[in-house]
This record gives C-alpha cells, structure tokens and sequence, in this order.
C-alpha cells in the first residue's frame, strides 16, 4: 500500500446540485429583471405607438423629464462634488451627523421628503414665506421639480463621490502639492481626475434617481402637463384614461435610460486605469 | 447522519435558501388565510316547525371589500361601524382613492366587492370594462363649493375673483369626477353673463396644479399652497372647515354629483354586499351620509 | 543648507527632532514607527508642526512662535513617498511635467525631455504607471521631482517597494542622480546599508527623537547610547583601500594595516571595512602566536573597557577603531585594563567590504 493514496473522490451529486442551484438563481433574477421591461415593449408594440409618441402628453412629458433631470443633475454634481470632499477629506467636529444628514433622503419616502420641501419652500414654509414676500413663489413651478429631483437624487451622488475621493490616496494631493500646486489646483488636477469612475457612477445613479423621482415631486410641484407632469407623473396621470400612453412613455423612457447607461459605460471603460 | 446534513448544507448553497423560502411562503400563506368564519350558532326559535312562520335569516359573517371615492372616506367610515353594530359577525374593508384609480385597478385586476363612485362616468365606464354589474343605484348626490385658505391673502370673496390674473387655483384633473365637475360648472358659468364668456378660460388658465382625487385638492387648500380650490360640499368637514372659507355656488350653476353604488362582477360575498348597499340607502345610513354634507336621495 | 527642530505630537506619540545639513544628502536611519515619515512629511509642509522651526538656505518655512507657515507648494522641496504616489491617470510623460505647469510648452516639453533622458525613462514616456516595473516607478517619481528644480529633495523608504536585485542598480541611479543635479537631499530608510552608501552625514531618528547626528562612520562605530548601538549594529566601519585580490580574497589597507578578507573589489577601490565585534577575538600580545585559521592578527591596545549586559565591550587603539565583545570571565582570565597591549585577531571570512 503506498503511502499517499488519492484523496476520496468528491460525491458528484453535490457537484451538480451546485450548479443547478446556480443556475436557478439566475434564471430566476434575469427573469425578474428583463420581463417587466420586454413586457412593457411586447404591450406597446401592439398600441399605436408611434402616434402615442408624437401625441403632445408623451412629449411635453418627456421633454419636461430630460429638462429639469440635466438641470437637475448639474447641481447635484456642482454642489455635490465639493461637499463629498469636504466629508472625504476634512475631520470636523460634527462630520459623523453631516454625513448622515446627507444620507437621509435616501431612507426617507419620497412622499416625506415632497412634504418637507413644502413646509420648508411652499407659501407658508419656512423659508418660503420670505420668498413668497419678496414675490418669489417656488411651489408649482418647474424649479420645484428641479429642487425635489435635487433633493433626492443629491444623497446617491455624494455617497459615491465621497467614496472616490477617500479612495484617492492622500499622498497624491501631498505630492500634488509639493510640485507647486495649490490646494485647489491638486483638488481639480489630481483628486477629481483620480475620482472620476466613483463621480461618474454616482452622476448615473443620481440622474436615474431624478428621473423616477415620484413622490416629493407630485407633493411639492403639484401635476399640471408642461409644466411640472415630468414622466412618472404622466404615466400615473394616463393611466386613468388608458393604458398606451403610458405604455409608451414607459418604452421611450427604458429606452433612453438604457442608452444613456451604456454610453457611460463604455466611456468609463476607455478613461479607466488602474491605481 | 448529522454530518451527512451538514455536508448537504454546505455544499449546496440553494439548500438553506430553499429552507428559509419554503418557511418565508408558509407564513405569508397562514397570513394571508381568510379568517375561518365563526361557526353559525343555531338560531332561536326554530325548533317548532311552524309552516306560517318566516324564517329568520341567518347571522351575515364574512369580509367584504369597498373601494370608495375619496369623498366617501369619513362617510363610509361611520357607515361601515354602524353596518358592523348591526351585523357583528361582518368585517368591511376600504380602499379610498380618486374614482377613476379605483376603476383602473379594478381593470387591472384587483378585488373588491362594491364599488362606490362620485360620478356615474366611472360607473359606466367600469361596466363596460366588465369588471362591474351593470345595475347601479344612486346612494347619494353632493354639490360642489369653493374653498380658500382662511388666510385669504388673494382676497377671492367672489366666484368671479378666480378668474383674475395670478390666482393660483387647484382643481382635481379631468379624469377625477369632481374634476369633471368643476369643468361643467366653469362651462356653465361661461354662458352666464355675470361671469363672462372667458370665465373657464381664465379660471383654468390659473390652474397650478391638477390632482388625482379631491382630497388632495382640499389639502393643498387647508396647507395654503394655492388660492382657491373646488371640492365637494361633503369635504367641508369640520376639520377641514377651521383651515378653509366656503364660497357658495349658486344652484343654477351648480352640479348635481350622483354618487352610485354597484356589485363588482368578482364579488365574493355577495349576500354582505347586497345588504351593505341596502343600509346605505337605508335611513340610517342616508342619516350618516347627510350628517356629512351630502344630500341624501329622496 | 537644511536646519530642522520641531515638535509634533499625534495621540501617544511625540516627534521632537532637531536636526541640520549643510548639503549633500542627509541620511535619517530608524526603526519603522520612529517618526520618519511624519518627519519628512513636517518638512514638505503638508503636515504642521506643533511648535518649532525650519529653515531652508536661509528661508524660514515654518517658524511656530511667529505663526508662519509657508504652504508646501511654497517651500521648493520635493517629495519622493514611499509608495511613489504616480498620478495614475498621467502618463510617464504626464506625471513627469506636472509641476511645470508655468512653464511655455517649448520649455515643458525640453525639461520633461531632460528628464526622461537623465533617468532612462525614454522609451516608456507614453506608458501609465500601472504598466511600469517598481524600479522604473522609482524613477518617475524622482525624474518628477528633480523635473521641478527643487532646493530639497525628500525621499521616503524609497527602496523598500522594490526587490533585492534591482535595490542595487536603484541606489546607484538614486547616487548619481543627486550627484548630477546637485540637489541636497534628506533621505529616511531603516536600512543600514543603504545609508552607509549614500549618507554624506548620518541621523539616528528612535522613538521620536534624533539620537545622534554626525558622520556616518562616527555614528556606526561609536553610537552615542545604547538604544542607537542596537539599532546600528555595534558594529566597526573603517575606511580603506583595496591594495591586492588575491585568490579572490582582499587585501585591503587600513590604517597602516593590511586587512584579509572580502572579495567583489578591485585594487584600488575606495572601501569602509565592516567588522562586528563579537568577531573579534582578543588574544594577549605574546610573541609567537600558535597558528591558527584567522587571518587578521591586529597590534592593539586596550583603550576602554564598559559593561554591556553579561558581556564587556573593549576598545581598542589600532590606528583605526576596534571594538570587541568578550564575557566578563574573559576579561578576568586575561587580565584586560586600559593600556593592556593585545593582539586582535579575526578571520577574513569576518570582513565585510562596502564600496565607498
């Protein structure tokens, strides 16, 4: 008998009881995912659908949706950008209830934060009231939509953000430094540049929040088309009078976001690198 | 064997997941169980067989589902309590919403037993869905009145006051019975000459924001978000009445909303149904429904 | 000319160093957690001091009692850290020519040229720095350093990311960058080697404090306490030159002395001879030795005899620095004090040379 004998061999069962469970899981996960949408296309196929598209509620929608969402996204990431560094970068007294303030629109229902933007905003907020004296009214504009969109979108730029930026090794900025560069010279010529995958990815998440962005919008901006019925809110509104306007606006609305994760993508795989 | 357990468990990661799932389904079945009915007591008073004697009815017990205009919340409410008080062994579910969304969902699917509606419009849409009989009864009417903010910092004292520039007036959208309303009574007014032919235009051109149920019209009222607002002379609750100052519409311009009631085709309980509708349309329920602000049916 | 003495405390541990440098490049030796780092970092200015002074060829870069602190994109001192710090998203190129933003793009370009050139790094000008070999990092980061003439150059550990065979090479290149650019530089490591080779003058930096300062050759064979002995090594360097190499083994003169042992020099090299004391074995100065395998029998005199631990550690006059370690019972059996002639005897396989 030799010394070493080979090791007993592994019942197969187990082996293919592994893969199948495998297998199931992600059947059952692309299913999930992928039916709804094709659904959504399969019923708008079979509508009228290139005049739903034209028809003016599909547009106004959709134009409403694509204008304040870029707004929207702009001052998540002007705003956003500096404050992720800050929490990234700077210790101060307090941080730890900063960073969970900035956190809180992601927990709160979207309903809670509608409400909050008009008890701060609306006529008779807070601060609104100031703004309503001085002739400035908020609620029922486009700018209100912008600023609920902002509003729960901000929380998903900034956590991604601050994680990028913590992720840049501090001796870049360091040496950044000592080859001349001032603080806010290594902010934009090293830390941004080193950053960039964490910011564009919370840019997408960010504009994909402000996108579906529901409840705050319809509590603080109101419903009227044109002006403040972005698309979730046509879709919600439509769906009294029938179901192939918004079957359309849904199939449009995958569409263009799907397009627009892929482009981002791809141009973050041609700008990545490796630390 | 332990070990044998403990191989399986480990080598096949679906195993615990199965387990945990299996166990996750049973408590959402049990949950989800309908209650098991009380058994019927024997009645009183049948033991002699008496051919002359009408029969008591058996005790109604059971659930029953109403989805219910907005309007009808506190209403049904109060109706559904005293239903309860006098059928014990009963329990009436609600879903409030916009009538419209309560068409749509059950379009879509969903189950109820009554449908009650603030405009005969969804009625009969619903009908020609299927997903309703097509007998309704007219349970109640309301008429419609303008409410503003206590505040009243856009001075609206008049009915005409809505049409002036830079007004911000919340109406429900069109879809939305009191929505629908509305519009007739700023038609009306429109060939009316106190008020003008641009009347409705104006009016609607001050709209700010167009809400899915007539609730929402009144919240943003009572909040003082906007000016002016149409809603149901029913929603004037007393609640709603220390927020708000009611405008009257006269009769003439007025609308006379018809509230139906009617059985969905996917009724289940149909004997609590029906005896639900019939208290409604009783006098006590008509009591409650005027208690309210509607206006009963004669 | 470099002067150093500050004072920084972070949580338990407190840097208090004081140190200077005429020019040429200051080695600071010590062990990991001594505060090397903070030190160098304290000196860039991206870390502030609690208290103290630095001055640079007369410039003040940060004096506590007067609240001046020269931002670190101020002071004209490069920065070489440990792990390089690449701008990743740069290429060779790129990292090369960032501090030379205020320059023309004529003059960028010839300077990043000049560097590429000076440190071999031309064929790999458009690579990123994922794509480089450690040694070659090593080489942009100081290429980027040196780019900007600065009046300082601060290396931190900057061979310890590389492998054995390439350290060799790096210190040489490191060697005769600093020497062709004449750029004074304050380099911080914990090996010994490296410093001997490239110290023109020696720091010890323990626990946060300088224990010495000096020559490296003084601060190897007489360390000023114990702490810094066992940190340097008691250990023996003496300057010499290679006289012969016989059979591979050389002959080196030190001191009037001819020492055997070592090998891997040629006569004529300029080397420090490297001895350990517990190598060297005292015997007393009688004529007539009985043979013996060792190679080296040294004429000596006792100068000074001090305890350490169990053991005794004798230094002896040869003309040149010795030092060995004997039991006490050794001390007593051979009657040592000071003035007591000896002979010091060591084997040639006990001689280490180091190319100077």
């Amino acid at each position: 008998m030799s010394a070493t004998e080979a090791p007993a061999r592994r019942p197969n069962v187990f082996a293919a009881a592994e893969v199948c469970a495998a297998v199931f899981a992600c059947l059952v996960v692309f299913l999930f995912l992928c039916l709804p949408v094709f659904a959504i296309f399969e019923r708008a196929a079979e509508t009228d659908f290139f005049d739903t598209i034209s028809s003016s509620t599909v547009t106004e929608a959709l134009r409403l949706s694509l204008l304040t969402t870029t707004i929207s996204l702009t001052l998540v990431v002007i705003f956003g950008t500096p404050v992720a560094y800050i929490l990234a970068r700077v210790p101060f007294p307090g941080r730890d209830i900063a960073d969970t303030l900035v956190d809180l629109p992601i927990v709160l229902p979207p309903a809670v934060g509608g409400l909050g933007l008009l008890m701060a905003f609306g006529r008779r907020g807070i601060f609104g009231e100031w703004l309503d004296d001085a002739g400035i009214e908020i609620a029922f504009t486009t700018t209100a939509v912008v600023m609920a969109q902002t509003f729960v979108a901000s929380p998903f730029f900034i956590r991604a953000a601050k994680a990028g930026f913590e992720a840049v090794p501090q001796n870049l900025e360091d040496v950044a430094r000592t080859l001349g560069s001032s603080r806010s010279s290594a902010f934009f010529r090293v830390a941004i540049p080193v950053a960039a995958p964490s910011l564009m990815a919370g840019a997408v998440m960010a504009w994909a929040r402000a996108l579906g962005e529901f409840g705050a919008t319809i509590m603080f901006a109101g419903s009227f088309p044109g002006r403040t019925q972005t698309v979730p809110l046509a879709i919600y509104r439509q769906l009294e009078t029938g179901v192939e306007a918004p079957l359309a606006l849904s199939a449009v609305l995958v569409v263009i976001s799907f397009v627009v994760l892929l482009t981002f993508r791809l141009l973050m795989r041609r700008a990545a690198f490796t630390l | 064997m332990k070990s044998l357990l403990r191989l399986l468990w480990r080598r096949v990661p679906a195993l615990p997941a199965a387990v945990a799932l299996a166990i996750a389904l049973s408590l959402l079945a049990s949950a989800c169980a309908d209650d098991v009915a009380a058994p019927e007591a024997p009645t009183p008073g049948t033991s002699t067989a008496d051919p002359t004697a009408v029969p008591t009815p058996e005790p109604l017990s059971g659930d029953i589902t109403v989805f219910a205009a907005s309007s009808l919340i506190q209403a049904f409410e109060e109706i559904a309590v005293a239903f309860k008080a006098e059928n014990e062994a009963t329990r009436v579910n609600f879903n409030f919403a916009g009538s419209q969304d309560l068409r749509t969902q059950l379009e879509l699917g969903a189950q109820a037993d009554l449908f009650a509606a603030a405009d005969t419009r969804q009625i009969d849409l619903a009908a020609e869905s299927g997903v309703v009989v097509d007998d309704h009864e007219i349970f109640a009417h309301n008429r419609l009145v303008v409410i503003v903010p206590k505040a009243n910092e856009a001075v609206i004292t008049t009915l005409q006051d809505l049409a002036e520039p830079g007004i911000k007036v919340v109406l429900a959208n069109v879809g939305v019975p009191v929505g629908a309303y509305s519009r007739q009574f700023l038609i009306k007014a429109s060939d009316d000459p106190a008020f003008g032919p641009d009347y409705g235009a104006n009016v609607l051109a001050n709209v700010v924001s167009e809400e899915s149920n007539v609730r929402q019209v009144a919240a943003r009222i009572q909040l003082d978000e906007a000016d002016a607002g149409i809603v149901f002379s029913s929603d004037v609750t007393t609640e709603l009445a220390a927020a708000v100052t009611t405008i009257e519409i006269p009769d003439a311009l007025n609308v006379l909303a018809d509230y139906p009631i009617v059985l969905t085709t996917e009724a289940e309980d149909i004997d609590i149904a029906e005896a639900f509708i019939e208290f409604v349309l009783s006098d006590a329920g008509q009591a409650i429904l005027v208690e309210h602000n509607f206006i009963g049916i004669d | 000319m470099l002067e150093v003495s500050i004072r920084k405390s972070l949580g338990e541990f407190t840097l208090d160093a004081t140190l200077d440098s005429p020019g040429g490049t200051l080695v600071v030796i010590g062990p990991s957690g001594a505060g090397k780092s903070m030190l160098l970092r304290a000196i860039t200015g991206v870390l502030r001091p609690d208290a103290g002074r630095i001055t640079l060829n007369g410039r003040n870069l940060f004096a506590g009692d007067r609240r001046l602190d020269l931002p670190a994109n101020e002071r004209r001192i490069g920065y070489v850290p440990q792990d390089f710090a690449l701008f990743p998203h740069l290429t060779v190129a790129g990292n090369i020519g960032f501090g030379l933003r205020l320059l023309s793009r004529s003059d960028r370009a010839a300077r990043v040229a000049e560097m590429l050139a000076l440190t071999g790094l031309e064929s790999q000008r458009n690579l990123r720095p994922a794509q480089l070999s450690g040694g070659q990092k090593q080489r942009v980061a100081l290429a980027r350093a040196l780019a900007v003439r600065p009046e300082l150059l601060l290396l931190d550990e900057p061979f310890s990311a590389v492998d054995a065979p390439t350290r060799q090479t790096l210190i040489e290149d490191v060697h005769r960058l600093l020497a062709t650019t004449g750029t004074p530089a304050v380099l911080v490591t914990h090996d010994r080697n490296e410093a001997m080779r490239l110290a023109d003058r020696l720091a010890v930096l323990i626990s946060g404090r300088i224990r010495q300062i000096g020559d490296p050759s003084e601060v190897f064979s007489a360390p000023v306490d114990e702490e810094v002995a066992q940190f340097v090594g008691v250990e023996i360097i003496v300057p010499g030159v290679v006289r012969a190499l016989e059979q591979g083994v050389a002959l080196t003169e030190v001191a009037g002395h001819t020492i055997e042992g070592g090998s891997n020099v040629a006569p004529g090299d300029r080397v420090l001879v490297c001895l350990r004391p517990e190598d060297i074995v005292i015997t007393p100065a009688t004529g007539g030795a009985a043979p013996t395998s060792a190679r080296n029998h040294i004429a000596a005199t006792v100068a000074r005899i001090t305890p350490w631990g169990p053991f005794r550690r004798v230094e002896l006059h040869a003309g040149f620095p010795l030092v060995a370690l004997i039991t006490r019972h050794a001390e007593e059996d051979l009657n040592l004090a000071p003035g007591t002639p000896v002979t010091a005897t060591f084997k040639a396989t006990a001689v280490h040379l180091v190319p100077r």
